[in-house]
């Protein structure tokens, strides 16, 4: 009866055994783990973008950031820009930004949360460029769920050309993913921003001085498979030209690990198996030796 | 057009739903049986709704059972289609939650697999019945847990963590065996079901057939009526 009544417990709070996260609200937040660190990608799709790409020193420019689909519906769901895709030093200030205004209008998050999510927000950031030129990238991470899920992150990054100091013989080059020497296993999206964009003739993938694949138009991303490399170290760069003559270069490290993802693999695969032809032989075992209990039983009766 | 994350949706709720349904109206035929066998303490009246409510809910169980078995593969084949599958399996809770879902398909299959074989008149012999139950509660068990884990994988926690806390057991770590002990397992496994089926045929379990008259007798339980 105790088993029953614990039984009828668990059927009962079935229903009830899902709840919602409440969310952390607008806040300042790096780009690590203070709230989860929801490393598993979300199905979402998220973009960024800005009218003013080119914006002199300390000028204002707004960022767009939209997210659309993924798992949170009716949930609670954050975007974050942010100056890096590190777990400190992450803040737009920590590259000289200043946030004017975030998405609330009144305020200077650069984390912006809704507590419903209902498939889709747009959201706009208004921030004061640095006050030295060069380039700068900003990025944006959409988070949602707690725990290791879920998140998705604008890693080809918007890049901005601060100031006048632009050469314009020069094409620049900024390879957004993956991150200089991250660990990286089976397939791997390679993105890179061109400035200026147009007139692009070809931009190049390499891996470790090898061509690898040829674009002309854009994305310039690339999505290739790490197995066919050897695990260690190795050089990605893209290299690319213009109609004018002008050319560009970046290179990244990535340190290639599948083996260790494969045995991982390996031994879900053996636990699968060997957990599936054990629940087969419990069956029928159980159903043998209750078949010869009863047996049992009739033959003492009939002597 | 309906999406496969919907479809997938769609068929968890009905996998769940069905297998709760299946598992309550077991447990409504064994508290029944149990009113039944203790006749003589019971008030008439009450002996009587039992009767009537085990007559519905032993082929309910069995109908719901089947369904949702089947809801339950195909919540497994939209869910593979409804995330990339090297998405899928970079989250250790995500293969966990595969792992008992593929473990407590083989249990519900053994569970309808005892009802087809044997019909109603497994209840007549306790032994089976025994067995029975308690595959349907560890399948039950572990369909629940499944579910949470999805809960906790879409929606950030579940109401059994405080239980997995109590126990001991973190579900986000990957459930793994060396492959050598698993090998070691599933050739165990096998010798044990190769020795179930020659004992079975050695004993000529493969012919016996459940019913009053073959259990009934000893254990005066009765054959389930359907009104």
């Amino acid at each position: 009866m105790t088993l029953l009544a614990v039984l009828s417990g668990v059927v009962v709070l079935s229903p009830m055994l899902s709840a919602y996260n409440n969310g952390i609200g607008d806040s300042t937040e790096e780009y690590g783990c203070s709230t989860g660190c929801h490393t598993v990608q979300s199905s979402s799709v998220i973009t960024m973008w800005s009218p003013n790409a080119t914006p002199a020193e300390g000028e204002t420019v707004t960022v767009i950031v939209n997210v659309t689909g993924g798992e949170a519906s009716g949930a609670p769901l954050g975007v974050a820009i942010l100056s890096a895709l590190a777990t400190s030093g992450s803040l737009p200030s920590n590259a000289g930004w200043t946030i004017v205004s975030d998405p609330t209008g009144g305020s200077t998050n650069n984390y912006h949360e809704t507590p419903t999510y209902t498939g889709s927000v747009s959201w706009t950031w208004t921030l004061k460029a640095p006050n030295t030129a060069g380039d700068y990238t900003l990025y944006a991470r959409e988070v949602h769920g707690n725990g290791d899920t879920f998140s998705h992150d604008f890693t080809t990054g918007l890049v901005f050309l601060v100031g006048s100091d632009i050469i314009p013989d020069t094409i620049a080059v900024i390879i957004t993913s993956p991150i200089e020497n991250s660990q990286v296993s089976g397939s791997l999206t390679v993105a890179a921003s061109l400035i200026p964009s147009e007139g692009i003739l070809y931009a190049t993938l390499s891996i470790d001085g090898t061509l690898v694949d040829n674009k002309t138009t854009q994305p310039f991303s690339w999505t290739i498979d790490t197995q066919l490399l050897i695990d260690g170290t190795h050089v990605i760069s893209v290299a690319t030209r213009n109609a004018s003559g002008a050319v560009g270069y970046d290179e990244t490290t990535i340190v290639v690990n599948n083996s260790e993802a494969q045995q991982v693999m390996l031994n879900w695969v053996w636990t699968m198996v060997a957990g599936s032809v054990l629940m087969i032989a419990l069956v029928a075992a159980l159903i043998v030796i209750a078949l010869i209990a009863r047996s049992r039983k009739m033959d003492k009766k009939v002597n | 057009m309906v999406s496969m994350s919907g479809l997938h949706a769609l068929s968890a709720e009905l996998h769940a739903g069905m297998l709760t349904l299946a598992f309550a109206c077991i447990m409504i035929v064994v508290a029944s049986q149990i009113v039944v066998r203790l006749r003589k303490r019971m008030p008439k009246r009450f002996v009587g709704w039992a009767i009537t409510a085990r007559g519905y809910a032993e082929p309910a169980g069995y109908v719901a059972a089947i369904l949702g078995v089947l809801a339950l593969v195909l919540s497994a084949w939209t869910g593979m289609y409804a995330w990339p599958m090297d998405k899928l399996m970079e989250l250790d809770l995500v293969k966990n939650k595969i792992l008992l879902t593929a473990y407590s398909t083989i249990l519900w299959s053994g569970v309808i697999f005892i009802r087809t074989r044997f019909g109603r008149a497994l209840w007549t012999c306790p032994y089976m019945v025994w067995v029975y139950v308690g595959l349907a509660a560890i399948a039950f068990g572990m369909i629940a847990v499944a579910g949470c884990m999805g809960s906790l994988i879409t929606r950030g926690e579940s109401l059994l963590e405080p239980v997995y806390e109590f126990v001991g057991i973190d579900i986000e770590k990957a459930f793994e065996m060396t492959p050598d002990l698993a090998a070691g397992i599933t050739l165990a496994s096998m010798l044990i079901v190769i020795v179930s089926m020659i004992v079975a045929r050695w004993k000529n379990l493969f012919d016996v057939v459940l019913a009053p008259e073959t259990c009934q007798k000893i254990f005066n339980w009765d054959e389930p009526k359907l009104y």
